[in-house]
């Protein structure tokens, strides 16, 4: 059996095991969600040791440079030599300001940072409850915003989404590790055409990439679709209603069940993808939202012609 | 002489043509049950293997790794009108690239070369 390192522990475990496995197996708490290298809270540092690629997939050069990866998809082998992912990681602790319910199951929180918590449009901040349950949430604010704006979609029987549409008070505070993710814009691309689709409250990163657009001086086309069940389902954020003035942005709004909303269209969000990149076929994709359907979409957009490396998905994989 | 690897382009030519091979296999409907994982980057780490061996480049796969590597895939009827299929993709693709025919039919050798392992015979 391999023995590896956490700090100055060795630890055995079975060969083929994944780190976070054989963690917890020993009795070491760290994060986890979906256990499928999508959400990285299981994000660990190997100062030593075998690191596949899988397991930094997804992850930023710096990470990768600092020998970042995720414990889910990190097979345990001799010599490997993990801490804790580093300072960067545990942010400090938001503070409900504000709470918005648009619809009778979607909230819309705004929380004042901790000190040097700034994080971009479109990355992912996971919340941590008393209790130590964990979920990652998607920003929809930018940087220079006063508060850190979620949109957070109440699951039914859901234990982080009750807390955070219902039960917690104004003023209730929130540890924060983050920020991850790259579903952000990248530099230097103002005359790339965007196509953003935001399913159910999988809107708020796609809201904060178009506003972070908007202030960056974009000068392509940035098409945002938003997708929701009914008409009823889909919600008007403050900040999308500033935006709509925008001539760079087309907002398509898409349900599943009619009537159409006003300016949209009934149909499958699949297909209404597809014909916004048949229009701007250069455009670089982020695409946000319930897991089915979200990997539907980017199946469909990379059969579609979008190369993998310009299409950026943040699929909200329940944890398990 | 340069080697197949590197007349075909070496690894920048893996990385242009992985997207176009993996694109007609979801496309085919003959393989695509076989490459529709919603895990699509660990998919496509995958076709760059398949492509790195076939363009005889470094990789060191054996008869085993291959058998090995299918064994699910024939348990789920993987047969030689699936290698056919891919290898008629690759044929394609290559040909996409502007690779010499003669290229192309070396290309094709090696895929059949491990065909009796692909399908654990
Ligand atoms: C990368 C990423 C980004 C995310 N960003 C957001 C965001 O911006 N806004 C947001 O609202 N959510 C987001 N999520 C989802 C969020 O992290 C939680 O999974 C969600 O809020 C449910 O957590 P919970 O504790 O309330 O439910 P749990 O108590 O974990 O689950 C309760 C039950 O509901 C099921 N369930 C969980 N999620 C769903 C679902 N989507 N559909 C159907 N059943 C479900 C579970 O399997 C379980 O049976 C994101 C997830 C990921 C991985
Ligand atoms: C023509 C000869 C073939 C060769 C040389 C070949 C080569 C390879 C290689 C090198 C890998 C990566 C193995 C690994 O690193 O795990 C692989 C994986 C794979 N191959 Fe093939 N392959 C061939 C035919 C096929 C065919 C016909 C199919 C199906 C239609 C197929 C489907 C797959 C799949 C789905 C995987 C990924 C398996 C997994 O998820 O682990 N291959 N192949
Ligand atoms: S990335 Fe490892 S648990 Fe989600």
């Amino acid at each position: 059996m391999p023995t590896f390192h956490w700090e100055d522990r060795a630890i055995e475990a079975p060969a083929g095991m994944s780190a976070l496995e054989a963690l917890l197996a020993a009795g070491v708490l760290i994060p986890s969600a979906c256990r499928a290298g999508a959400c990285q809270s299981c994000l660990v540092r190997a100062s030593a040791g075998t690191v596949p690629p899988a397991a930094q997939l997804g992850l930023k050069d710096d990470q990768r440079a600092r020998g970042e990866a995720l414990a889910c998809r990190l097979p345990v082998s001799d010599g490997l030599q993990l801490t804790p992912a580093g300072p960067s990681a545990l942010a400090g602790e938001l503070v409900l300001q504000r709470r918005l319910r648009p619809t009778p199951t979607v909230a819309v929180l705004y929380f004042s940072p901790p000190p040097g918590l700034r994080p971009l449009a479109g990355q992912l901040l996971h919340l941590i409850r008393e209790d130590g349950l964990s979920r990652p949430y998607s920003v929809a604010s930018l940087p220079e915003d006063e508060h850190i704006e979620l949109h957070v979609r109440q699951v039914p029987n859901g234990q982080m989404s009750t807390t955070l549409c219902d039960t917690a008070p104004i003023g209730a505070r929130l540890k924060a590790r983050g920020p991850f993710g790259d579903c952000t814009l990248r530099d230097g691309e103002q005359d790339r055409p965007l196509l953003l689709v935001g399913v159910g409250t999988g809107l708020a990163p796609m809201l904060g990439l178009a506003r972070d657009a908007h202030h960056r001086g974009w000068r392509a086309p940035v098409t945002l679709i938003q997708a929701g069940l009914n008409a009823e389902a889909l919600y008007t954020p403050e900040t999308l209603s500033r935006l709509s003035a925008w001539p760079m942005l087309r907002w398509r709004p898409v349900v599943l069940q009619g009537p159409a909303p006003e300016g949209g269209e009934v149909g499958d969000v699949v297909e209404a993808a597809k014909r916004a990149l048949a229009e701007t076929p250069e455009a670089r994709v982020y695409l946000c939202g319930d897991a089915p359907v979200v990997n539907r979409l980017r199946r469909a957009l990379f059969i579609a012609g979008a190369s993998l490396s310009a299409l950026h998905a943040d699929p909200f994989t329940p944890t398990t | 002489m340069a080697s197949l690897y590197e007349r075909l382009g070496g690894e920048a030519a893996v990385n242009v043509a992985v997207e176009r091979f993996y694109r007609r296999m979801l496309s085919d409907e003959r393989v695509a049950d076989y490459f529709d994982s919603v895990d699509m980057d660990r998919q496509m780490a995958k076709q760059r293997a398949f492509l790195t061996m076939v363009f005889g480049g470094p990789a060191n796969y054996s008869g085993k790794d291959m058998r090995t590597a299918h064994a699910h895939l024939v348990s789920r009827g993987l047969n030689d009108g699936h290698v056919d299929a891919v290898i008629e993709h690759l044929g394609g693709v290559l040909k996409e690239l502007g690779a010499a025919d003669a290229d192309i039919a070396e290309v094709a050798a090696i895929a059949n070369s491990v065909r009796d392992h692909v399908l654990s015979r």
